[in-house]
C-alpha cells in the first residue's frame, strides 16, 4: 500500500504541474464563474439556474474526461522519457505501478469535483439571491422545482385488468364465432391486440368521463403545511382549437382524506405542475386522483368564450405512456443531489482514467489518445448504436457488409460502457432525486466491474511488456 | 556451494535479440554472455558503444527479457521484487522526473523502499551532501545540468544503500571532479564490501576502479579477466625514480646492457595528469569560496552505506587499518624510492625488490584464484543457476 501510495502521491504532484491540467483548471474556473453572466434560460430566476447548473455540469463532466484522458500521458511520458527504467529497477511490483498511477488519477479528480461542485453550488446560490424573480410563481419554482430533490411516484397502470378484459373479450368474440371462418387464428396475438386496445382506451379520457388514478407509496411528509407536486403532459388526441386543454382534479380519496379540487388551463403538449396539500395523502400513503374531462370555467362569467360541456366541443384527453401523469415530493436538498449528480460523473472518470493507462500502456500516447476519445465518444453515443442497429437491414448485396457491420456493433455494445444511463445532469435539473440505488448501481457497473476489468487488462499488459526500449 | 560462494550476479549463455514489428531477428545485442560477480568485488563492463552493455544491464534489472540463457541475482530471478530492494541502478542518463526537485525525488524513491519517513530525511540530507547539491535541493531538475542531474541519479541509486549497485556510465556527463568523486566513491563503496557493477566505455574509469573486467564488442565476450593482469606487459619493466643526471642514466644503460644485454628503450620525465592540475585548481577556488550555482565539493560518503551486514563496522575498520590500495592511483605522486649516490647496481637491485608483484589475495576476487592468462574467460556452471532458479521457483513471487 506505501508504494502505491507513494507512486498516487507522485501522479497527483504531476497534475498539478502539468501545464494541460492548469489549462483545463483555469478553463473549469472561468465557466463556473462566468457562466452564470452569460447563460439567462428563459428569463426567470428558476430559468437562469437551470441553464447554468446545465452548462456548468456538462462542461465540468466533459472537461475533466479530457483531463482525466490527458493525464493517462503520464505512463507514455515515462516509457518515453525512460524514468521507468529507474521506477522498475525499484522493488514495486508493475500492478502497483499501474493501481497507483490508476489512484492518483482518481484522487486529482476528486479533488477538482470537489471544488468545482462547491463552486456551481455557490453560483447556484448566488444566482438564486442575486437575480430578481419574475414573480412568485417563478420563485416558488425555483425552491419547489429546482433547488430540491423530489421523489416520483407514477400512477399505477392497471395491466392485469387490460390482460383480463381483453381475455374477456376475446373469448366473447370466439363464443359469438367471429374467429370461426379463420383457419390460421393465432389466438395469442389477438389477445395482444385486443390488450393494447383496452389499454388505449384506458388511456383516453373523452369528454364528460372521468379517470381514477392510483399511487401507492407516497412517502411525503403528510403535514398540512408541506406540498406535494403533481405533474403531467396536457395531451390530446387531437389539438384544441385555442391550444388550450381544460380540466378538473380531484385529489385524495374522499373515503379516506378531505380532498383538494383543482382547476386547470393549460396549454396543450406542454409539461404542467401544480402542487397541493400534502394531506391529500392517506394514512395508508395512497394517492387518489380523479382526472375529470370537463371544462370546469365553461360556466363561469370570468372567462366568456370557453367551450360548453359538450362531447362535441371537449377534446379527448390522452394519458401518455411516458409522460402521464406523476406525483413529486421533496425527500432531500439540492446539494445532496449535486453530490450524487458529481459521484456518478466520478465513477466515469474512474473507468476513463483506467481506460487511459490502459490504452498508453499498449500504445504511444497519440494512438492511446485517440482510442481512448473514440472510445469516449462511443460510450456517450451507446444509445444511438443501439438504435442503429434495430434499423440494419440484412438485405441486398452488402448482406455481408451489414453482417459484419451488425457484428461489430454488437461487439461495441458489449463492451462499451452506457455512459448516458449514468447521466443524471437533467433529472438534477428537473430538481428530481438522483437515488441512491442509481449511484450504488453507476458505482458497481462502472467503477468497479468495468473500472476493475480494464485495470486489470491493463496491468497484465504492462506485467508482460519490456519496458525498456530497443537500446544497443 | 557454500552460501559465501554464491555469486551476487551469475549469467549462464545470456543472449538478447531485438525483433522487428513482425517479428524477424534484427539485432543480435547480447551474445552467449556468461558473467560470475561475487560479494564485494568492483566489476567492469567493457566496451565500445553499441556493444550490448546498456541491454546487458537491463536484462540484470529485468527490464528486458532474455531471448535465451538464464539470470540469477541473488540466486533469484531478476523479475523478483523483493531482490531489487538489494539492488541500486544509476541508468546510462539520469531519467529523472523534470518537475521534482532534488529532495522530492529522493524522497519518491526512498518510498518505494519502504522507508522511515525518519530514515528517508536523513539519508536525503547525507547523499544530498555527499554529491555535493545540498544548496540546490529546492530547484526543480529540469533546471539542472546534465552533471548535476547525473549526481542526483547517483543518490537515488544509494538511498536503499544497496549491496549491488548497478552503474551504467556513471561518469557520463560528469566534469572532471565529479568523474573523480565517483571514482572515489566506487572504491569506497567496495571497500565497504559493497558489489559493483561498472559498466562504462571510458577505459580510465573502469581501469582506476575495477577488480575485474569483461570486453564486450558486438555484443559478444571478447575478454575477462583481473584488471591488473590485463594491463601488464609481462616483457616490460618501468623503473621511476627522482629526477637523475645524464651520468647516472647512462650508466644504467650501461648496466642494463652488461647484466641483461638489453636496451633502455625509454627514458623520460613524467608528465603530470592534466586531471591533476584541473582538481587542484578547482579545489584552491573551493577553498576561496567563489560561487557557483553548480556541484560545490562533495561531503563524505554516508556511513549509513555500509554493508548491512553484522559486524560490518569491524570489518571496514580491519580493511582501513591494513588497507594496501588495489590499484595504484595514476594521480598521486609515484612512490619515492630513496636515492642513493652509488654503487648504481644497489638501486637497481633495490628498484626490482621493489617491483615484485603484489599479493594477489589484495586485488583478486575473493573466491577465486587469478586467472591464468587475460583472456581467460570466467567459468559459469550452468547447473548452479538451474537448482538456484529452480528452487526459487517455488517460493519467489514475481511482479
Amino acid at each position: 500500500m506505501t508504494s502505491i501510495w507513494a507512486v498516487a502521491r507522485h501522479m497527483i504532484a504531476e497534475a498539478i504541474r502539468m501545464k494541460i491540467a492548469l489549462f483545463f483548471i483555469c478553463l473549469l474556473a472561468l465557466l463556473i464563474f462566468g457562466l452564470p453572466f452569460v447563460a439567462r434560460g428563459d428569463g426567470t430566476v428558476s430559468g437562469a439556474v437551470q441553464a447554468f447548473m446545465t452548462y456548468a455540469l456538462t462542461a465540468v463532466s466533459f472537461l475533466l474526461a479530457l483531463l482525466t484522458l490527458f493525464m493517462s500521458r503520464s505512463l507514455s511520458d515515462e516509457l518515453v522519457n525512460r524514468q521507468i527504467l529507474i521506477l522498475m529497477a525499484k522493488p514495486l511490483p508493475r500492478w502497483q505501478f499501474m493501481f497507483g498511477k490508476w489512484l492518483g488519477i482518481v484522487v486529482f479528480d476528486v479533488v477538482l469535483l470537489v471544488i468545482a461542485g462547491a463552486g456551481i453550488c455557490g453560483m447556484v446560490r448566488y444566482i438564486a439571491a442575486s437575480e430578481p424573480a419574475r414573480d412568485e410563481l417563478d420563485r416558488q419554482k425555483l425552491d419547489g422545482e429546482v433547488l430540491t430533490a423530489r421523489h416520483r411516484v407514477e400512477a399505477e397502470v392497471p395491466g392485469d385488468m387490460f390482460k383480463r378484459v381483453a381475455e374477456t373479450e376475446f373469448e366473447r368474440r370466439r363464443e359469438e364465432g367471429l374467429y370461426a371462418d379463420i383457419t390460421d387464428l393465432n389466438p395469442d396475438r389477438v389477445k395482444e391486440d385486443l390488450r393494447r386496445q383496452v389499454e388505449a382506451d384506458w388511456r383516453s379520457i373523452v369528454p364528460l368521463t372521468y379517470r381514477v388514478l392510483q399511487f401507492d407509496n407516497v412517502l411525503c411528509d403528510r403535514r398540512a403545511d408541506r406540498t406535494i407536486q403533481i405533474r403531467y403532459k396536457a395531451v390530446a388526441t387531437r389539438s384544441p382549437p385555442d391550444e388550450i386543454i381544460r380540466s378538473r382534479w380531484v385529489i385524495g380519496d374522499p373515503e379516506k382524506v378531505a380532498p383538494v379540487v383543482v382547476l386547470r388551463r393549460d396549454v396543450h403538449d406542454r409539461f404542467h405542475t401544480f402542487s397541493v396539500r400534502a394531506d391529500a395523502v392517506a394514512e395508508d400513503r395512497t394517492l387518489t386522483i380523479r382526472l375529470d374531462n370537463v371544462n370546469p370555467y365553461a360556466d363561469d362569467p370570468a372567462y366568456p368564450r370557453e367551450p360548453p360541456n359538450t362531447v362535441y366541443s371537449l377534446p379527448v384527453i390522452r394519458l401518455d405512456e411516458k409522460a402521464g401523469v406523476e406525483v413529486l415530493f421533496a425527500v432531500g436538498t439540492f446539494e445532496g443531489n449535486v453530490v450524487r449528480v458529481l459521484a456518478l460523473i466520478l465513477f466515469k472518470l474512474m473507468f476513463l482514467a483506467a481506460l487511459g493507462l490502459l490504452a498508453t500502456s499498449v500504445f504511444s500516447f497519440p494512438v492511446a489518445c485517440m482510442v481512448s476519445l473514440t472510445v469516449y465518444v462511443l460510450a456517450g453515443a451507446r444509445g444511438f448504436i443501439a438504435e442503429a442497429l434495430l434499423y440494419l437491414g440484412d438485405e441486398g448485396a452488402v448482406q455481408v457488409f451489414q453482417i459484419v457491420f451488425g457484428l461489430v456493433l454488437r461487439v461495441v455494445l458489449f463492451v462499451i460502457p452506457d455512459f448516458p444511463r449514468y447521466d443524471a445532469v437533467d433529472v438534477l435539473v428537473d430538481g428530481r432525486n438522483v437515488t441512491l440505488l442509481w449511484v450504488l448501481q453507476g458505482f458497481g457497473r462502472l467503477a468497479v466491474i468495468q473500472t476493475g476489468v480494464l485495470l486489470l487488462l491493463a496491468c497484465l499488459l504492462f506485467h508482460r511488456r519490456e519496458v525498456s526500449e530497443v537500446s544497443i | 556451494m557454500t552460501g559465501k560462494n554464491i555469486p551476487v550476479l551469475q549469467t549462464v549463455g545470456l543472449t538478447k535479440v531485438f525483433k522487428d514489428f513482425w517479428r524477424r531477428d534484427k539485432v543480435e545485442a547480447v551474445k552467449n554472455l556468461n558473467l560470475e560477480i561475487y560479494r564485494g568485488e568492483v566489476f567492469g563492463l567493457l566496451g565500445p558503444n553499441g556493444s550490448g552493455k546498456s541491454t546487458a544491464i537491463k536484462m540484470l534489472l529485468g527490464l528486458l527479457y532474455p531471448t535465451r540463457g538464464q539470470i540469477a541475482v541473488f540466486g533469484r530471478a531478476p523479475t523478483d521484487v523483493a531482490i531489487k530492494a538489494r539492488i541500486g541502478f544509476l541508468p546510462e542518463e539520469s531519467y529523472l522526473y523534470r518537475f521534482l526537485n532534488a529532495r522530492e525525488t529522493l524522497d519518491y524513491y526512498g518510498r518505494l523502499f519502504h522507508l522511515p519517513a525518519r530514515v528517508r530525511r536523513e539519508r536525503i540530507e547525507k547523499l544530498l551532501d555527499m554529491v555535493g547539491l545540498r544548496h540546490e535541493a529546492r530547484r526543480r531538475l529540469g533546471e539542472y545540468s546534465k552533471g548535476m542531474a547525473r549526481r542526483i541519479g547517483l543518490a537515488q541509486a544509494l538511498i536503499n544503500d544497496p549491496d549491488f549497485l548497478i552503474l551504467d556510465e556513471p561518469t557520463a556527463g560528469m566534469d572532471p571532479i565529479g568523474t573523480r568523486q565517483i571514482k572515489d566513491l566506487i572504491r569506497q563503496l567496495g571497500d565497504r564490501g559493497k558489489t559493483i557493477l561498472l559498466s562504462s566505455h571510458l577505459l580510465a574509469d573502469v581501469e582506476d576502479v575495477c577488480d575485474r573486467v569483461v570486453i564486450l564488442y558486438g555484443g559478444h565476450q571478447r575478454a575477462a579477466g583481473r584488471v591488473r593482469e590485463l594491463l601488464s606487459q609481462e616483457d616490460r619493466t618501468q623503473i621511476i625514480t627522482q629526477k637523475l643526471g645524464p651520468q647516472t642514466i647512462e650508466r644504467i644503460r650501461d648496466l642494463i646492457r652488461r647484466d641483461e644485454a638489453k636496451d633502455v628503450l625509454d627514458v623520460s620525465s613524467p608528465a603530470q595528469k592534466l586531471e591533476t592540475i584541473f582538481l587542484q585548481i578547482v579545489e584552491e577556488a573551493q577553498a576561496a569560496n567563489i560561487a557557483t550555482s553548480g556541484a560545490r565539493a562533495a561531503g563524505a560518503t554516508p556511513d549509513f552505506l555500509g554493508t548491512g551486514d553484522a559486524g560490518e563496522d569491524v570489518v571496514t575498520e580491519l580493511i582501513e587499518a591494513a588497507q594496501t590500495p588495489p590499484t595504484p592511483e595514476p594521480e598521486e605522486p609515484a612512490p619515492v624510492v630513496p636515492a642513493k649516490a652509488a654503487p648504481a647496481d644497489d638501486v637497481i637491485e633495490e628498484l626490482v625488490a621493489e617491483a615484485a608483484p603484489t599479493d594477489p589475495a589484495l586485488t583478486g576476487s575473493p573466491d577465486e584464484e587469478p586467472d591464468a592468462t587475460p583472456r581467460k574467460q570466467v567459468g559459469a556452471d550452468r547447473g548452479v543457476i538451474d537448482s538456484l532458479l529452480t528452487d526459487d521457483k517455488e517460493t519467489n513471487s514475481s511482479d
